[in-house]
């Protein structure tokens, strides 16, 4: 990230966002960039990561990844198993803190702020950077709980006995932001009238766009997801892409996709990740999908490898 | 012939063949249940039956399986049944038929041939050549033969009274007697589980499918001995104490009606009783359902027909009273039950303004009557008999009225607008507010509601008194109240002390600490403890709290001692139900950027509830029944005239010193009598009339820890719908 850009643009920067560590990557600069780095986008990297590397215990899982991902657009991550893409999602807000052989070196910049710097407040991060899984998770509450679960924890919305009890019961509140939510993830006609039952009793489709609504009632300005439609049926993974496609006119999305078909169909720029940990192109998706720079990617989609 | 035709992919059961098999199978069965109920003492086997002894009609039976077995082996083999058995009957069969034949000729020879020690040489050859004729001959030989020579042979033996009822066994060496009553039905059980096991094998025609159909009966058998094990220890318990227990009961039939019919209602709601539309083991409990349903309402009839008749019942020292009067208590309790059970469906919001109205009047109504108990609980006076009773009756006239209006109008011609009469669903919960109000002044200010025949009234209308009274002496009036109490208080105090501290350290070894050496060393001390004598609990009770808790045995004491023995098993299931919550309901919550103590707070602790709850049920059975412990830190007397006044004694005292608040409770640091306590204290008495005393007493403590499971099994199954429904 440059000086120029900072200064220029703060239209994205939220007035809260004091910064945590303004490192300028002056060195980085310098280092010599393969050709297709050259990838630029309008506006303002939501997320700027430089250098990352990750190590599972001995393992080097990630190496030496540096990429820019412009805000609401939806950038795909590709590749074979095993190549790092999930790692490298689950670094952008930092749930691999969760996984204790896990160590991360490098930078990643959130709007500009250092995400693993010292004083990073997790919390905060993980509202900002929502999280959508691979098997859908809700939890085994009711479908009115779990979207509300987050905003009630963070004590958004004032809820239970107490808050009845002192007549500061939030009710009307939840009830919009239930609704909005469910709205904005497609789900909101199928269980409108059956909110109080319990959400292991939807659908797999369904319980995935649960999951995208409840990440949706914390107000994230970026979502990540690591393959949410592999686990799902053809109908259902058709739902869950227009969400996504829709999502991206209010959102950032990250997504990590096996199928290539879909990360062409639904993503604006594309990451292709290959074995060994390596970000080997990065660019505009017709681009990575019609002209690719590198040999292996081009091997990788047309099928000849992965 | 079986060798000379394929197997039908679709079997269409019913061959003379497979009628004949299920037949055998279903006799074996049948005769195992009688053999078993012998060995209870239900069915005689020592009598005579129309002059021919029982050993005789067990000795037919059995010799006729025998010979039915046999004839399935040799059908199989050589007539026209299609079956595919294997070529051997396998190692397992072969194995188990040696050594049954080893033993049976061995025992047979040493002892009613009676031949020396040379018996034994003999009979391990037969066994061999028998074992040997299993694995050699085809499975349908195999399997059957050795069966039905040795089923046919106890048969003979019985028959021909070589074993009768007044023989028995006395082996050398021991001063054991084995009577025949005891040696025909176990042999009898034995036999038949071999012909049943056969038979079950040839109706699915031997082969695989075959020895898994003789497996399914064999385990089926098995579980039906472990079973009646167990219904007849609770009968045994039940036969010698229920008389005690209901001695001089006298009840009101009004109050009886009142909560059979709560419970016919809570068992219609809950439970399915349509065998029709239920599969497998569901059909069974529905079936049983429906039956105890049927039972209930024709009960419930019965004590109507009681109170309509104005005939007082009364056998074997119970009275039933013909009022129609229902005891606040007892009403509460139904009352309270049915307000649960209703508490989905009773909602109703009417779009029009005079159903608002009517809505609105009933709600009133309720409101008045709760305010006009509330006055007379402050003033203490009776202010308004005919307030209170006019409105109860008042609203069951409504009730009453609107439920005809209900019934006559049709469902599918009210329209939107038609929304006046409120649905019968939620008028029978404004009278069951009602009923629960009135129940509620009565119990809490003492004055009756209604007519002197039909009303509710404070107490009187169940007196039980083996329940509600001491131990009045020698030969008078037993009872156990005290001691019920003692017990009651010891469980809650235990459970309320563990399951915190349990659930607490769950929490901490599953979540914060990391898998080490230290939760290991954690783990392994939990379950040792929870695996040590009760005695050695007692023991440090009594040399380590009872000089800290006021130097006496105690309740306090005996809480904290049984709450010990809890904390260990409770942690274990806490923690396993903790370890099986699935990670990705963290990681959900987790990304959502909730911190890890509200995770477990809100997510973690609820889905592992059930299992919490599962550990305390199985503590609760064991410490409640705990006698060891309670003799050195209880150690009141055993026969105490009053209860533990644990309620009426907390003292709340406001002082000027830290904390300000002082609480203490005198009861607690006091002796006292518990049911397993006193159980043995009266058996060790040696007083024979009153054995059937601690019969009773046996029986009211199966009774208190079976309404502690009841309890915990009610709040498990809350937690379960809450997670899955």
């Amino acid at each position: 990230m440059t000086e120029s850009v900072t200064t220029t643009t703060d239209g994205s920067i939220e007035s809260e966002q004091t910064t945590v560590d303004e490192r300028t990557s002056a060195e980085s600069e310098e280092q010599t960039k393969p050709e297709w780095r050259e990838y630029s986008f309008a506006g303002e990297p939501v997320l700027s990561v430089e250098d990352l590397n990750v190590w599972y215990g001995d393992d080097h899982a990630l190496k030496d990844i540096s990429i820019e991902i412009p805000e609401q657009s939806v950038t795909a991550l590709i590749g074979p198993s095993g190549c790092g893409k999930s790692t490298f999602l689950r670094c952008l807000n930092r749930m691999n803190d969760r996984i204790k052989e896990a160590r991360v070196e490098g930078t990643v910049e959130f709007n500009g702020q250092d995400i693993y710097a010292d004083a990073a407040n997790l919390v905060e991060l993980r509202k900002r950077v929502g999280m959508v899984f691979q098997h859908p998770n809700p939890f085994p509450k009711s479908i009115r709980e779990n979207v509300a679960y987050g905003p009630r924890k963070h004590g958004d919305l004032n809820r239970g006995l107490v808050a009845r009890l002192l007549g500061q019961d939030e009710k009307e509140a939840e009830d919009e932001l239930v609704e909005q939510c469910l709205r904005d993830a497609a789900l909101w006609e199928e269980v409108s009238d059956r909110l109080e039952d319990n959400a292991l009793g939807l659908s797999g489709g369904q319980q995935q766009r649960l999951c995208i609504a409840r990440c949706l009632a914390v107000d994230p300005e970026v979502i990540l997801m690591d393959e949410p439609a592999s686990a799902l049926d053809p109908i259902a993974t058709a739902k869950i892409e227009d969400l996504i496609e829709s999502l991206a006119e209010e959102y950032t999305v990250v997504i990590v996709t096996h199928n290539m078909q879909q990360a062409a169909r639904i993503s604006d720029q594309t990451a292709v990740f290959l074995t060994g940990g390596e970000l080997v192109e990065y660019g505009d998706t017709d681009q990575v999908f019609e002209n690719p720079q590198s040999q292996r990617v081009e091997d990788y989609i047309t099928g000849k490898f992965g | 012939m079986s060798d000379s035709y394929r197997t039908q992919l679709v079997d269409t059961k019913g061959t003379s063949y497979e009628q004949f098999a299920i037949g055998v199978t279903v006799a074996s069965f049948v005769a195992f249940v009688l053999a078993a109920g012998t060995l209870f003492g239900w069915v005689p086997v020592a009598g005579e039956i129309s002059g021919v002894p029982g050993a005789t009609y067990f000795g037919v039976g059995v010799l006729g399986l025998g010979v039915a077995t046999g004839a399935l082996g040799a059908f199989s083999r050589w007539g026209e049944a299609q079956t595919t058995p294997s070529r051997s009957a396998g190692l397992v069969v072969g194995v188990v038929h040696a050594s049954i034949w080893t033993v049976a000729v061995g025992l047979f020879l040493r002892y009613t041939i009676g031949i020396g020690s040379v018996s034994w040489l003999l009979a391990v050859a037969v066994g061999v050549g028998v074992g040997y004729f299993a694995l050699a001959l085809p499975e349908d030989l195999g399997a059957t033969a050795p069966t039905a020579v040795f089923v046919a042979f106890l048969g003979l033996l019985f028959v021909t009274g070589l074993i009768s009822p007044s023989w028995a066994w006395q082996p050398n060496g021991t001063n054991a007697t084995i009577p025949g009553t005891l040696v025909i039905p176990l042999l009898t059980m034995g036999g038949v589980l071999m012909t049943g096991w056969a038979s079950a094998s040839a109706y699915e025609g031997f082969g695989t499918r075959g020895r898994q159909n003789g497996a399914f009966v064999l385990i089926s058998l098995v579980v039906l001995l472990t079973l009646s094990v167990l219904v007849f220890l609770l009968a045994f318990v039940f036969e010698r104490g229920i008389m005690v227990v209901l001695e001089n009961l006298t009840l009101s039939a009004g109050t009886v009606t009142v909560l059979l019919a709560t419970a016919l209602f809570a068992l219609l709601r809950t439970a399915t009783v349509r065998p029709t539309v239920a599969n497998g083991t569901d059909r069974v409990a529905a079936f049983v359902n429906l039956t105890v349903a049927s039972l209930l309402a024709l009960a419930t009839l019965g004590f109507v027909l009681v109170i309509g008749t104005n005939l007082s019942i009364s056998a074997a020292s119970i009275t039933v009273e013909p009022t129609a009067v229902v005891g606040a208590v007892p009403g509460l309790i139904a009352g309270g039950v049915v307000f649960g059970l209703t508490r989905e469906s009773g909602e109703w919001r009417p779009e029009s303004g005079r159903g608002r109205s009517i809505r609105r009047a009933f709600r009133a109504a309720l409101l008045v009557a709760g305010g006009i108990g509330v006055l007379e609980l402050v003033a203490g006076l009776e202010l308004a008999v005919a307030g209170i009773g006019a409105v109860s009756v008042l609203l069951g006239g409504v009730v009453v009225a609107a439920l005809l209006v209900a019934a006559v109008r049709p469902t599918d011609e009210r329209t939107e607008s038609d929304q006046v009469i409120p649905p019968v669903s939620w008028l029978g919960r404004v009278a069951v507010t009602a009923f629960l109000l009135a129940c509620l002044r009565v119990f809490a200010t003492g004055f009756p509601v209604g007519l002197d025949q039909a009303g509710i009234v404070a107490s009187g209308t169940i007196d039980w008194p083996f329940i509600t009274n001491p131990s009045q002496g020698l030969g008078i009036q037993p009872g156990v109240m005290p001691a019920m109490f003692g017990t009651i208080w010891i469980v809650i105090g235990a459970v309320t002390f563990a399951v915190p501290l349990a659930v607490g350290s769950a929490v901490f070894l599953t979540e914060y600490a990391e898998d080490s050496i230290f939760t290991r060393a954690v783990d392994i001390a939990t379950n040792g403890l929870w695996s040590t004598p009760s005695i050695v609990f007692g023991l440090f009770g009594l040399a380590f709290i009872v000089p800290r808790f006021g130097n006496t045995p105690s309740i306090l004491a005996a809480q904290l001692v049984l709450g010990f023995m809890l904390l260990p098993l409770v942690l274990i299931t806490s923690r396993e139900a903790m370890k099986s919550v699935p990670d990705e309901y963290r990681d959900a919550s987790a990304a959502l950027g909730v911190s890890k103590w509200q995770t477990i707070r809100s997510v973690v602790v609820p889905a592992s509830m059930p299992g919490v709850i599962t550990g305390v049920i199985l503590g609760v059975g064991r410490i409640a029944g705990e006698t060891a412990p309670l003799l050195l830190v209880l150690n009141g007397p055993a026969f105490p005239n009053s209860g533990p006044k644990v309620l009426s004694s907390f003292l709340v005292r406001i002082g000027a010193d830290p904390p300000f608040i002082h609480v203490s409770n005198p009861a607690l640091m006091e002796r006292a009598s518990a049911l397993p306590y006193q159980l043995y204290a009266v058996i060790t008495a040696g007083v024979g009339a009153e054995q059937s005393f601690g019969w009773g007493t046996a029986l009211v403590l199966l009774g208190v820890v079976l309404g502690f499971f009841l309890l915990s099994i009610a709040t498990r199954r809350y937690f379960r719908r809450k997670l899955h429904q």
